[in-house]
């Protein structure tokens, strides 16, 4: 009886899927330089992933994905001479897009603990927020949870604050990309964004060089004293300045300002008041000659100040999308398997009004489920639940929305 | 036209065009210019032997630096060997470094921008602060990660709009490590040689024969104590085994992974030496010194426990690609997370010898 109501609903999201890519898959897709890419398909029946494929058009992709209408949709940010050959030496790399990915998964924000769940493998201890890295019970070291994570709007105003402040502070200033002609944003179509670079220069970097990009707009390895800060230097860093040098100064202002006492007291010793020592290094930070020092705060305290200002102000991308050259990631014009939401390509200057519970709603008509549980969500205009146990009439997205979670069945 | 700058960088494009320019067959060189045949002969033996270039080089207005680089390239294009190839770049990137120090700015940028084709600019000031230069953030990638050192990252660097400022000793280094990279990175394709005449031929044996013995040399002195510790080792030590069998020169922390990593399975420190006698600027009493110095013989007497994957994964000496294994790749290794080489090892050692003892059943 469960297995038939999974598989009922598998085949009415193929098909809902499948009504969208005919009509729609070829305006939203996009993607340039098909015959250059290498696919891959994660089919529902029977579930399994299938890459090194190719095709030469957009014509023959869109007639593949109608016939099969796979769950998740993936294409190369690289382009092949060989798209299709089994292993990356034969595939013979022509060049890759910059991929920067932007997921709320990987962002403490404070709204999760509300929303998000995690249960251990191996023991079967559960909790609230992100899952931590090693099992809190006793005796047990596992490292792999079950997570149910929700799409949340404050999460999604998160994410995309994040990424206007990756491409204004870092790709713009300190990498003078034009945002508006060298990039463009994906919304993954669950919680996060990507950032595609196609520049020519950035398409031609190895991924050393890559490393090297993502570890700069992390904060990764940053050591401050090769940014002038030592209580030696003679030529400190202050606000107004560019690059890591600017950008440290205000990380630091921005952090004495927004963590608690307990948070600050942490890291300064315990001989300094802490409300002073905020409100008097914030005052001295903001000046243009600022002397980065104050009583009983030694050199140290200064660096693990910065520190951690770098772990909480840096980025917050997923490293190795950015490292690896073979990697596969959603195609823009496809659809979310666990959402039903669209993988929408966007440029920049559409970022800023973009809203995922809107603009990659795609679904018409109304339809009658049976939810098992659900928090409150937004769709559109509306907003829906929380529901328990309840039968209900759906507008379309908001359906397929909550039969793609698995918290829905079909009546 | 012949230059002294030509003289100085006889790699350059600069040079390439002028020799082109004067047209020489290559097959007639032994005959028409004997003498400077066997310069570069003389100086292909000396660097096999001590790694080195003569002290003194003629850079003149009428010296014959390039036509002498010409035919040692040609030379190592026909033996064709991986270590040569890496001692001849790392003698001719050495050799720039120290021209460079007294160089003017002009001298630096001509290299820079026609042979390397980058983007740089001098005297420049921001904001208080003054750097004499400025380089696109694509062409410092394009060496400093070879560096390895956190001075090098890119996030310890001022960029600015896609520029990386630095200082003139900074400067210098890249293009000294770009040299390197651009010498090994022009071979000449094996039907761009002609036929050569049979002048050639003793000056070619004589070398090959040098190079035979020299890594006859390197084979007897047996690295690996038994072969099955040697297939047990994980990908990232591989790796860069296989840099110094070509003669690669390490970073420093490739050095000092690699050191901890073999010292800590038992390798003896002869051994260890003997592994880094490829290194282009190898010093037995340096390496040594370093190497007791890690095994805690000398200094403070602490012994230091080898790298593990994150640090390797930061300083980019992970090679969880070429694991044939799959643990690199799911980081575990028998259900245990895999966080350091030590384990990879012991693991695959434990592997091997249960298929020894089904084989000897
Ligand atoms: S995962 Fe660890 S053992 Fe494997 S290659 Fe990377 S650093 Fe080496
Ligand atoms: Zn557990
Ligand atoms: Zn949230």
């Amino acid at each position: 009886m469960v297995i038939e109501k999974s598989i009922n609903r598998q085949k009415f999201l193929a098909e809902k899927f499948r009504t969208f890519y005919v009509s729609k898959f070829k305006k939203e897709c996009n993607l340039s330089d098909i015959e250059y890419r290498e696919f891959g398909f994660f089919y529902w029946e029977p579930s399994k992933f299938v890459r090194h494929l190719r095709f030469i058009n957009i014509e023959n992709l869109a007639k593949h994905i109608i016939s099969k209408v796979p769950k998740h949709i993936y294409s190369s940010a690289a382009r092949y001479e060989v798209p299709n050959a089994p292993n990356m030496k034969l595939k013979s790399l022509i060049d890759c897009e910059l991929i920067f990915d932007l997921d709320v998964d990987h962002i403490p924000t404070p709204c999760k603990k509300d929303h998000d769940k995690w249960v251990c493998k191996q023991c079967g201890t559960t909790g609230t927020g992100m899952a931590p890295k090693t099992c809190p019970a006793k005796k047990c070291e596992s490292h792999s949870f079950e997570e149910m994570s929700w799409e949340c709007e404050k999460c999604m105003e998160i994410a995309k604050s994040e990424i206007f402040s990756i491409i204004e502070e870092f790709l713009s200033n300190d990498f003078g990309l034009n945002p508006k002609t060298d990039l463009f944003i994906v919304f993954s179509g669950r919680r996060g964004y990507h950032i595609h670079i196609e520049n020519e220069i950035y398409r031609k970097l190895d991924s050393n060089a890559r490393r090297e990009i993502v570890d700069y707009i992390m904060g990764k390895g940053l050591v401050p004293s090769y940014h002038g800060f030592s209580l030696k230097s003679g030529n400190k860093p202050n606000k107004f300045e560019t690059g890591w040098r600017g950008r440290m100064t205000r990380f630091v202002i921005k952090f004495l300002k927004e963590s608690s006492p307990n948070e600050l007291l942490k890291i300064l010793t315990r001989r300094v008041n802490i409300i002073n020592v905020k409100k008097d290094l914030v005052a001295q930070l903001n000046s243009r000659n600022p002397s980065w020092s104050y009583p009983n705060i030694g050199e140290q305290t200064w660096v693990n100040l910065i520190n951690a200002a770098i772990e909480k102000y840096g980025a917050k991308v997923d490293q190795p999308v950015t490292i690896d050259l073979h990697r596969l990631i959603r195609l823009p014009g496809s659809l979310h398997g666990k959402t039903g939401f669209l993988v929408k390509k966007m440029s920049y200057n559409e970022l800023e009004k973009f809203d995922p519970f809107s603009h990659a709603q795609v679904f018409e008509g109304s339809i009658r489920i049976h939810v098992h549980t659900a928090p409150q969500f937004r769709i559109g205009n509306e907003n829906f639940g929380p529901f328990k146990d309840q039968k209900i009439e759906l507008p379309m997205s908001a359906a397929i929305y909550l039969l793609c979670k698995g918290v829905a069945n079909l009546l | 036209m012949q230059s002294i700058f030509v003289s100085k960088f006889p790699f350059s494009k600069n040079a390439a065009e002028y020799l082109q320019n004067l047209d020489i067959d290559i097959r007639t060189l032994p005959t028409y210019f004997p003498n400077l045949f066997k310069e570069a002969f003389n100086r292909l033996l000396n660097l096999m032997e001590n790694k080195k270039l003569p002290e003194k080089i003629d850079i003149s207005l009428n010296s014959p630096e390039a036509l002498i680089y010409a035919i040692m390239r040609v030379f190592v294009e026909l033996i064709n060997e991986d270590f040569l190839r890496n001692w001849f770049a790392e003698a001719y990137s050495k050799r720039t470094e120290n021209l460079l120090h007294s160089e003017s700015p002009k001298t630096l940028i001509t290299l820079a921008s026609t042979t390397f084709d980058w983007k740089i600019y001098n005297e420049i000031q921001i904001a208080g602060r003054t750097y004499n230069w400025k380089l696109r953030f694509d062409n410092f990638l394009e060496v400093a990660p070879n560096l390895m050192a956190k001075d090098w990252k890119l996030v310890n660097q001022h960029l600015n709009k896609g520029w990386v400022l630095l200082v003139r000793e900074k400067l210098i280094r890249l293009i000294a490590e770009k040299t390197k990279l651009y010498i090994l990175n022009r071979k000449i394709p094996r039907d761009e040689i002609p036929n050569l005449p049979e002048s050639y031929t003793p000056y070619l044996n004589a070398l090959q024969s040098k190079i035979n013995s020299i890594k006859k040399n390197f084979r007897s002195q047996r690295i690996f104590s038994d072969e099955i510790n040697k297939n047990a080792y994980p990908p990232c030590i591989q790796f860069i085994l296989k840099k110094t069998e070509k003669g690669e020169n390490l970073a420093h922390p490739e050095r000092l992974f690699l050191t901890f990593f073999l010292l800590n399975i038992g390798t003896s420190i002869e051994d260890i030496l003997n592994i880094f006698k490829t290194q282009p600027d190898y010093n037995e009493e340096i390496t040594r010194y370093q190497v007791e110095f890690a095994a805690g013989k000398r200094g403070s007497g602490t012994k230091y426990t080898s790298f593990g994957c994150p640090k390797l994964i930061s300083y980019g000496l992970c090679k969880k690609e070429l694991d044939e294994m799959n643990w690199c790749i799911t980081g575990k290794v028998f259900k245990k997370v895999l966080k350091n080489p030590l384990q990879y090892y012991s693991g695959k050692i434990f592997l091997l010898s249960l298929k020894q003892e089904n084989k000897s059943k």
